[in-house]
């Protein structure tokens, strides 16, 4: 059986390197039979890895622990659940599972129907399929996941036990998809450099593929911070670990790639710009699955140091340097059909935003890198903690809370200073407004939270007023009510009303994190049974927990709970019970710390067990109040939302208006 | 999708490009100025150097008083934890046999055992090493590889 996995992986590489040969000479040639077949060889490759999957979870359902990697990520007490998720529980059947996702990727779009764009598919084609060899290259030579032991073990080790949560079951395949899926965008552009392509064809052709793989970026970063938050026991969602790091560097590129798109499909400006972004953004997703797996930096989540490091490295080099070479020689091609007219326009405010992202990109890339770049050029190894990320990218990212409200009110081109005053003036109020009562009426008092959220305030009153002025145009043009009136607005332009949905998913993002960044509070303290401790916060008022005693509870197979019982006073009434509790993994001998929560309104009272004395007479504990934490999660899910309205696929007649509409905007405006 | 408002366009139309473009490009400067502004703040106020156990003895003058990330095995016949206070003790190990003692308020870890590897962040007074974070590092037992359980303190 491992053999055939073996071979599945070994034929989908001959496949891939047949199907760039065949590609590349059907276009050059022009001979549709070699096209034809380079995408049956492409397919081939989707198959065969579909194969080696199969055979993967074959072997890990069927306790075949004489193959390596079963043995290494599964043990008798696995649930069948947990045994099927082992396939990304390491090193190896994760690059396999990569490496599938990506060719599901390559396969659905040779499925799809191309029209317009079909003489890019040959090189589209020859792009992904490179990028697929490597990978598939390694779990053929240097990680191969059916490796066989000389002998058969009785038990495997089992997961890590940092994987066994469904946080962390869910959080690698969709930050894996969010990352492949990029591969979309990347080699439609790299084809239509090849091609001499001036237009935004690649660009309007993919706009879709590369929303669905921001989407499940976005979705990754939001399942790996809650699952820090309901897991690691440590009172955040987010510690600026490396590894995290590397999941929102591409994120932090991604974004203004999507932006910046608009003015090259409105304005035809930009084009350098966005091919320069779509491959930033590849080489960091890239970068990022080598910084995740080469242990250059230390993080809690890198696999161990291996071979597969300076592979990477290699790659990550080639892919770049050629990408960069491909594009400085169609530089010219790449010339902007417009220049920036004012200030006052929206491709300016665009432009902003994008520099703003790129430097937090940067910004969050160098502290990340510091140890390395340090050691290399100072000689001493310099390591920069949480307090650098939030010092450096808090004031840019308030600065992008403001932008999002300014972009809607600027059209392009240019805006008139009289109007820009005219729309400026309520939104501009409400900001006012809340900057002047917060510090007087609520507890917020801090200059850089009461600056956020006066932001917040004149984004979120823009953005009410873009829908606003579009539901009241269609209530008295079309009679519509206003219901109606917003969800045919809505459904007649998706992609600026569900990104409007989507600032919105931010702004509320955003009061969590202000509150867990400015005012998170957190005690440690021992108490003997029956003693209290407290905690207070001018947020929620004060919390008294009682230590009611200490229990050992068996948990799932091979785990052993201890559960703390706490009970909850709030502000002198008895509100709740709450039972933190510490697994141990006996096999791995491995503790995890599983909070409790105890809710109030929007924020939270999070407290953990840290240790106790082994009579259970006294033990130690530590509590923190997140205040408005729960609007990030809320926030979270109104932003996944927002971008499944954006990126569902238009009805034929809704899409054909807009392109009519857009043409004749294009004539409008030249 | 803009018609109305990409109408509203006319008085400034006619001002130069290239004090346009000059205005973009002092714009765009002064932001990078500021990012790179606020990089080098940050990294002023939070910069640590990282260093082992021997290497912080070699230069403990220079880095007395200063944010350090040290790291070592844990000697553990040396824990002493007062679990009433959450005063934690114990000394990390140098490669030439002098040891790191340190003092950390918080919980003791239970990965603190035999063979654990301690990162502590804090200040070196010369003789005790105040720590402000301790992380632990395990070998895991049935797997070559090495990981990180717990990030203690943050």
């Amino acid at each position: 059986m491992p053999a055939i996995g073996y071979t599945a992986q070994v034929l989908a590489l001959i496949l891939a390197l047949y199907a760039i040969v065949a590609a590349v000479m059907g276009a050059r040639k022009n001979r549709p039979d070699l096209i034809m077949s380079a995408k049956n060889a492409s397919l081939g490759v989707t198959i065969m890895l579909t194969v080696a999957v199969l055979v993967m979870e074959y072997l890990l359902l069927t306790k075949h622990y004489q193959t390596e990697y079963v043995a290494q990520v599964t043990n008798h007490d696995a649930t069948t659940f947990f045994r099927i998720a082992a396939l990304w529980g390491s090193q190896n059947g994760s690059l396999l599972f990569f490496a599938w996702l990506m060719s599901i990727f390559t396969g659905a779009v040779l499925l799809n129907k191309w029209g317009a764009v079909k003489t890019l598919i040959p090189y589209v084609m020859a792009v992904m399929n490179f990028i697929l060899i490597f990978f598939v290259g390694l779990v053929v030579t240097v990680a191969n996941p059916f490796a066989q032991l000389s002998f058969f073990p009785a038990d495997g080790n089992g997961l890590n036990p940092l994987l066994y949560h469904w946080g962390m079951v869910i959080h690698p395949p969709v930050l894996y998809i969010g990352f492949v899926a990029f591969i979309v965008p990347y080699a439609f552009a790299m084809a239509a450099l090849f091609t001499n392509q001036r237009g935004d064809l690649w660009m309007r052709t993919t706009r879709r593929w590369t929303l669905v793989a921001w989407l499940f970026l976005s979705m990754g970063l939001l399942l790996g911070g809650r699952w820090a938050y309901d897991v690691l026991g440590w009172g955040g969602y987010w510690g600026w670990d490396a590894v995290e790091n590397a999941a929102l560097i591409p994120w932090l590129v991604a974004t203004p790639f999507l932006h910046s798109v608009i003015i090259q499909e409105n304005r035809g400006m930009m084009k350098r710009w966005n091919v320069g972004l779509i491959i930033l953004t590849f080489a960091l997703v890239i970068e990022g699955t080598f910084l995740t797996r080469s242990g250059v930096i230390g993080s809690v989540h890198t696999f161990a140091q291996s071979a597969i490091g300076p592979l990477f490295l290699g790659f990550i080099g080639i892919m770049f340097i050629a990408s960069l070479a491909l594009f400085v020689t169609r530089w010219e091609i790449l010339e902007s059909d417009n220049e920036l007219d004012s200030v006052f326009s929206r491709e300016a405010i665009f432009l902003l935003n994008n520099l703003f992202f790129i430097g937090i990109a940067f910004t969050v890339w160098w502290g990340t890198h510091f140890p390395i770049i340090s050691e290399a050029l100072l000689g001493n190894k310099i390591v920069v903690g949480p307090p650098f990320f939030q010092k450096a990218t808090g004031p840019l990212f308030a600065g992008l809370v403001l932008l999002m409200g300014i972009a809607p009110l600027m059209p392009w081109r240019q805006i008139s200073s009289k109007k820009l005053l005219r729309q400026l003036t309520i939104p501009v109020a409400v900001g006012v407004v809340v900057a002047v009562v917060l510090p007087i009426f609520t507890q917020i008092k801090m200059k850089g939270a009461v600056m956020t959220f006066a932001f917040v305030a004149f984004t979120a009153t823009v953005t009410l007023m873009e829908y606003w002025r579009g539901v009241n145009a269609r209530h008295r043009a079309h009679g519509e009510n206003y219901l109606t009136a917003m969800f045919n607005l809505v459904k007649r332009n998706r992609r600026r009303y569900g990104g409007y949905f989507i600032h919105f998913g931010v702004l509320f993002a955003t009061i969590g994190i202000v509150g867990m960044e400015f005012y998170q509070v957190e005690t440690q303290q021992n108490v003997a049974l029956g003693e209290s401790f407290s905690i207070s916060s001018p947020f929620t008022g004060r919390y008294d927990l009682t230590f009611e005693g200490l229990k050992q509870v068996p948990g799932q197979p091979g785990v052993e709970n201890t559960v703390g019982t706490l009970q909850v006073s709030h502000n002198g009434r008895v509100v709740d019970t709450i039972e933190p509790y510490r697994e141990f993994f006996v096999r791995q001998q491995q503790p995890m710390t599983i909070p409790d929560v105890h809710r109030q309104g929007m924020s939270e009272l999070y407290v953990i067990v840290a240790g106790w004395e082994p009579d259970g007479q006294s033990a130690s504990f530590k509590a923190y109040i997140n205040p408005m934490v729960n609007w990030l999660w809320f926030g979270g899910i109104v932003f996944v939302l927002g971008t499944l309205v954006a990126a569902w696929p238009a009805t034929q007649t809704t899409r054909q208006t807009a392109t009519a509409k857009s043409r004749r905007n294009v004539v409008e405006v030249s | 999708m803009q018609s109305e408002k990409a109408m509203g366009i006319p008085t400034e139309m006619t001002r130069s490009r290239t004090r346009g473009k000059t205005k973009f490009i002092v714009g765009g400067l002064v932001i990078v100025v500021a990012i790179a502004y606020l990089i080098y703040t940050g990294i002023q106020s939070s910069a640590a150097y990282y260093l082992t156990v021997d290497e912080l003895y070699a230069r403990q003058s220079e880095m007395m008083g200063r944010q350090v990330r040290v790291s070592g095995l844990v000697d553990p016949t040396t824990i002493n934890y007062d679990h009433q206070n959450l005063i934690l003790k114990f000394e990390i190990m140098g490669e030439n046999g002098q040891n790191l003692p340190i003092v950390f308020n918080g919980p003791q870890p239970d990965q603190m055992r035999e063979g654990a590897e301690a990162i502590v962040e804090g200040k070196f007074d010369g003789s005790m090493f105040e720590a402000k974070t301790l992380l632990l590092k395990c070998p895991s037992r049935y797997d070559d590889t090495i990981e990180e359980v717990t990030v203690n303190s943050y």
